[in-house]
């Protein structure tokens, strides 16, 4: 049965989100949502190759041999890590030196080489492309919930950062002289995110059990009416058809 | 079976798969070469100008008054010192100094010096202390250095000394940050220290 494209795109950002249902990319996830800013920034670099990663590899899915498909895909992957790696350094300085030793590390993020390999080595270039846009879109989303949780209980601000020159952000008061700062260290992600992850699946289990309700309902309502056009078959009245010289006839 | 006819039964080493494999690799790995040549060359910063643009903007004055001092950033752990000219007059200096002992590494600092002698501004170039964390790093240490004379060594030494009994509100390091603190005094101190010994050059210079 084919997926529908807009079934193929949320798939990444609610069902099997990366970061809190299939549990992949944990490394860089805690260790640079210490700002929102900053997991916003991680999650566009990670949705950018995933794209561009899944789409080349969709595109030559017919011409590599599947002895050297691993090598091919790091290949091509760490070819867009590294064009994302000197277009941050040059245009967005603060945000490269914030994702640090993170940035090259996206080579090995398990949600790109994963999807290569289960989706985009499978798939046409447009379903691939919409796979890599919604986990993607999953990734980032996800990114920035735990950087925004983080950043707001563990320095007191929300979004700060720079782009260029300018420079944006909420300081609340004296919010920051007061922040827990465990949030922003590795105890408080691994908080955050088991939290994070208890809520989700909370509401997953919730939404899961609603369905599974209506299907019984459904499946219910499905047994009335046959039970009953059952009865009707069994109780129907003997009908008598007669011609017009007032004979009866089989009907 | 006979030698002769082993070396006929033996597959062959260089089958039409393993071609193959090897050219597919081989041509995916050239064309991500020149890809990312390309884009080096369209992309590339020069650290150097990124902070003569910095000096540039902190004494307000245009690129071009800005140039590198090589006679001043002859000291250890000085990456480079950039002068700011008005004409002929020298508005001050900027030092790229290193701080070791930091988190991570090193910590990278510009410090800047009047032309007499004074520390007017300490920016951060370069740390890698945890996000929240080097703010607080900044606001506890920045206000000890700026204001002094960089003749006045025993001051500088005193406060990223662990011997400096804390004062009403003052504090030697920030706690959970120590290394930064220490980092951040020890790139201050070096280039103070380049600027004590090569002053005299570039006094002559002028």
């Amino acid at each position: 049965m084919k997926t529908s494209k807009s079934k193929i795109l949320t798939n990444g950002i609610i069902t099997s989100n990366p970061v809190f249902r299939l549990v992949l990319g944990t490394c860089p996830t805690l260790a640079v949502t210490t700002s929102a800013f900053n997991g916003l920034g991680m999650g566009l670099a990670a949705t950018l190759v995933l794209v561009c990663s899944n789409a080349l590899v969709s595109l030559l899915r017919k011409v590599i041999p599947d002895k050297v498909r691993i090598p091919c895909f790091v290949l091509i992957i760490a070819t867009f890590v590294t064009l994302v790696e000197m277009l941050l350094k040059r245009f967005v300085p603060a945000l490269y030196s914030a994702l640090g030793i993170y940035l090259p590390l996206i080579v090995v993020n398990c949600i790109i080489l994963a999807r290569a390999e289960a989706f985009a080595s499978t798939n046409r270039v447009g379903d691939s492309i919409l796979d890599g846009l919604g986990m993607g879109l999953g990734f980032t989303l996800s990114l920035m919930t735990m950087g925004f949780i983080r950043e707001l209980v563990g320095s007191g601000t929300i979004f700060v950062g720079s782009l260029g020159e300018a420079e944006f952000g909420l300081v609340l008061g004296s919010l920051p002289d007061y922040a827990m700062s465990v949030f922003v260290m590795p105890a408080g992600g691994f908080l955050v995110f088991g939290l994070l992850m208890a809520l989700i699946n909370w509401l997953t289990d919730k939404a899961d059990k609603k369905r599974k309700e209506k299907l019984v309902a459904e499946a219910e309502r499905i047994e009335e009416m046959k039970h009953y056009l059952d009865e009707m078959a069994e109780n129907e009245p003997e009908v008598k058809v007669e011609n017009l010289d007032g004979q009866e006839v089989e009907a | 079976m006979t030698k002769s006819e082993a070396k006929v039964k033996r597959a062959p080493f260089f089958t039409k798969d393993l071609v193959k494999c090897v050219v597919v690799l081989a041509v995916i790995a050239l064309v991500a070469s020149a890809l990312l040549g390309v884009m080096n060359w369209l992309t590339y910063v020069d650290p150097n100008e990124t902070i003569m643009k910095e000096v540039a903007t902190y004494y307000g004055v245009s690129l071009e008054d800005v140039s590198v001092e090589e006679n001043m950033s002859k000291g250890t752990n000085v990456n480079n010192c950039f002068v700011a000219k008005d004409g002929d007059k020298t508005l001050g200096y900027c030092f790229y100094a290193v701080g070791t002992g930091a988190k991570d590494g090193t910590m990278e600092l510009l410090v800047y010096i009047n032309n007499e002698g004074v520390i007017t501004e300490i920016e951060c170039y370069a740390q890698g202390e945890t996000a929240g964390y080097y703010d607080k790093v900044e606001k506890a240490n920045k206000s000890k250095y700026v204001g002094i004379d960089c003749d006045d060594v025993e001051t500088i030494k005193l406060i990223g000394s662990k011997d400096t009994p804390a004062g009403k509100g003052e504090i030697n390091a920030l706690s959970g940050a120590t290394y930064t603190s220490k980092g951040y005094h020890n790139a201050v101190a070096a280039a103070v220290n380049s600027y004590n010994q090569n002053k005299g050059v570039a006094h002559e210079n002028e």
